[in-house]
């Protein structure tokens, strides 16, 4: 889908800026906030807004909050390690009804 | 004929009888409650009285009904008959039959016109959804089933707290609360926080939603969280800190989604986010804020039990539950795809879809209130949506990446150490059909989205103010679609970095599955420890008094005072006297603890 970067990106452009002439041309904004009244002022809260999602999950959410997926199966002990070096505790953890809760 | 019918009840009743009647009769049951449940909504009107008084002087009324509860009512019936022609192909009749309490507790607790009717539909919804999750019959689903009920416990007990001072204070009937702020306003907000799953009590969503089967997580999608925002329009609209809260969960809940690798689970970040739009636009009030809340709310279950409906059939087709072990669905399932197509456009707010249309209400409501910074964020958590379910599910599952590899496919069979880079036996997954009960539903909840999203009256007539929210506007269109094609540039432009890999998020359930799980662990091997220290201390106590106390006579002897006494008595034989010493010496242990217990409780006094 998007193999063709430059035939998106050209796609797209097209689409901005036909929507950018007819924002000029025929629309009569309710509000008078800059969003509402300048032409494509929208293409920088989509931008700006999407670039700074991405950079805040990807970036900063992903490296404090993602974990190993056995993150939760193990035991308290050996939260930092890796979900096989503690498999035998966390399995007699289950076994006793004493895992996590 | 139906004016006084109780839907809720309705379905209730139907739900217990299918837990006890053969498949083929369930079948039609199934389909036959959410039926009788629509008809009996479309027959409520304002006349509407259902009386049952349980104590002299508290009667219940079970049937409040006005315009924002007849509209939620509709949804609901219409959630009903979609979950359960989805729900059909399920073997359980324990998890229908559930699904169907759960639906009419819900309906139970919308239609409730006094605190106690809430709370007893509130607490029947907490279990009944409980059951519908365990019912999935797995370890996980028990343990995420258990989480769930205590959150859902603690909500429901801080709801009654709060009900209890209400009562008290005379007031039976379901008021307002915006403004109040006293006890019974926290308590009862916290309690509704919790089904309207604000940050922090949040979790159980991401948490339980996916271990529940997956006709179960369509119909929970639909419900609990739908019923707290319910609650959040009739008591809160107008609250102002809470359109932070709204705003907060709204970028919070699309920033999630934009790094989960779980299908469900991502979704149910989405509902998070969804619900902030509702919560944002309640809390600015007046009639553009509650209609906007209220339609978006109607909206939210029709797009989200689509997607839901989609990534159930994905899961019972595949196997799969993570993104980054599906791709290029599309060719194995078009109606899926095409279905999911249109309800990702939805919950991202494309024109002539059903999401527009709210979402115009919900922008308006800001913009009148003057709230414009809210506005703002708004719009940067819609391109958040479009980012993670848009752009990212229909493009890494559905439609693109169709000729690469999913990593769990592909681990070891390459042989250059590239994952993506593997070769011969793992290019295809393997897909069952999606039944045709499951098309149905997907159709069914689709054509609605698209309905509502070309004729906007539809939604706008059922408003309690009966709002416009004049999407068509060329100002109103164009924005959206600037915002959606600059956003996909974003997308392209970081196209390797959105893949999803495997890992789980952490969130605010971190805090009792880890340190909140461990301190009660330590703590009760702690306590456990003390009463075997304990128990070991006293039993040497009673044994060694015993010794003494056994024979009073002979420990005077061993004193060295002469005690008269007849030789080869009783008292001279420790089979029979040594058990009286040990009572002696237990009653003496007794008499000392209670004594300084009753000191103690004298000095506390005396000081206080």
């Amino acid at each position: 889908m998007f193999k063709k970067k430059k035939s998106v990106y050209l796609l797209l452009a097209g689409v901005m800026a036909l929507t950018v002439i007819i924002e000029v041309l025929f629309a009569h904004p309710h509000y008078h906030m800059l969003w509402n009244t300048v032409p494509g002022f929208d293409l920088i809260i989509g931008f700006a807004g999407g670039w700074a999602l991405i950079l805040l999950a990807k970036v900063v959410m992903a490296k404090i909050l993602q974990r190993d997926e056995a993150y939760y199966e193990t035991d308290n002990c050996c939260d930092s390690g890796s979900a096989g070096d503690c498999e035998g505790s966390s399995t007699s953890l289950r076994k006793d009804g004493e895992g996590n809760v | 004929m139906f004016n006084n019918l109780h839907p809720g009840l309705v379905l209730i009743l139907f739900g217990i009888v299918m837990t006890a009647v053969p498949e083929r009769l369930r079948k039609v049951l199934m389909i036959a409650g959410p039926l009788l449940a629509a008809v009996a909504v479309f027959g409520l009107d304002g006349n509407s009285i259902l009386s049952v008084e349980i104590l002299p002087g508290i009667t219940l009324e079970l049937l409040h009904v006005d315009d924002l509860t007849k509209m939620f009512l509709i949804i609901f019936s219409v959630a009903s008959i979609i979950g359960a022609v989805y729900a059909l192909n399920s073997k359980s009749r324990f998890e229908t039959g559930f699904e169907a309490v759960y639906a009419g507790s819900s309906m139970g607790a919308v239609l409730a016109g006094d605190w106690i009717s809430l709370v007893i539909f509130w607490e029947i919804m907490a279990v009944s959804s409980w059951l519908i999750i365990t019912s999935a019959k797995t370890e996980s689903a028990s343990k995420a089933g258990f989480r769930y009920l205590m959150i859902h416990l603690l909500g429901g007990n801080m709801l009654l707290a709060g009900i209890i001072i209400k009562v008290a204070g005379g007031s039976m009937a379901i008021t307002c609360l915006t403004g109040t702020g006293d006890a019974a306003f926290w308590l009862i907000f916290l309690g509704v926080a919790v089904n309207a799953a604000i940050p922090p009590l949040n979790s159980w969503i991401s948490d339980a939603y996916p271990e529940a089967p997956v006709g179960g997580t369509v119909y929970m999608a639909s419900f609990t969280t739908k019923v707290g925002m319910f609650y959040i329009i009739r008591l809160f609209a107008g609250t102002e800190f809470l359109l932070w809260v709204g705003v907060f969960m709204a970028i919070y809940g699309a920033s999630m989604a934009l790094i989960e690798n779980d299908l469900r689970r991502l979704f149910s970040y989405h509902i998070v986010s969804q619900l902030g739009y509702i919560v944002a636009s309640a809390a600015v009030g007046g009639a553009l804020g509650i209609d906007g809340a209220a339609a978006h709310t109607f909206n939210n279950i029709l797009y989200k039990g689509v997607l839901f409906m989609c990534c159930g059939a994905v899961i019972a087709s595949t196997g799969k539950r993570r993104i980054s072990d599906l791709k290029g669905l599309y060719h194995k399932m078009p109606l899926t795809a095409v279905c999911f197509l249109i309800a990702s456009l939805s919950i991202a707010g494309f024109p002539l879809l059903n999401g527009f249309v709210s979402k115009s209400l919900v922008m308006n409501a800001m913009a009148a209130g003057g709230y414009h910074i809210a506005e703002i964020l708004l719009m940067v958590a819609s391109v958040g949506t479009l980012l993670s379910i848009a752009l990212k599910v229909n493009y890494f599952v559905f439609f693109g990446n169709a000729d690469g590899e999913s990593e769990e496919d592909c681990s070891g069979k390459h042989t250059d150490g590239h994952v993506n880079r593997c070769t011969g036996v793992c290019t295809d997954i393997e897909v069952k059909p999606v039944p045709l009960n499951v098309k149905i539903a997907l159709i069914m909840g689709t054509v609605g989205c698209v309905l509502i999203g070309v004729m906007p009256s539809l939604i706008y007539g059922l408003t309690p103010f009966g709002s416009d929210g004049h999407p068509f506007t060329v100002d109103h269109v164009t924005q959206y679609i600037e915002i959606f094609a600059a956003a996909t540039i974003v997308f392209v432009m970081y196209i390797d970095h959105m893949a999803p890999h495997k890992a789980i998020t952490l969130d605010f359930d971190w805090f009792y599955r880890k340190p909140l799980a461990g301190a009660v662990r330590w703590t009760s091997a702690a306590v456990s420890g003390l009463f075997d220290a304990c128990g070991t201390a006293a039993f040497k106590l009673v044994t060694v008094g015993s010794c003494y106390l056994h024979s009073p006579a002979a420990m005077l002897e061993n004193m060295g005072i002469k005690v008269p006494r007849r030789q080869g008595g009783i008292e001279d034989d420790d089979v029979l006297m040594k058990p009286a010493g040990m009572l002696v010496a237990i009653n003496v242990l007794l008499a000392l603890i209670i004594v300084t217990v009753v000191m103690v409780v004298l000095k506390v006094q005396g000081v206080s």
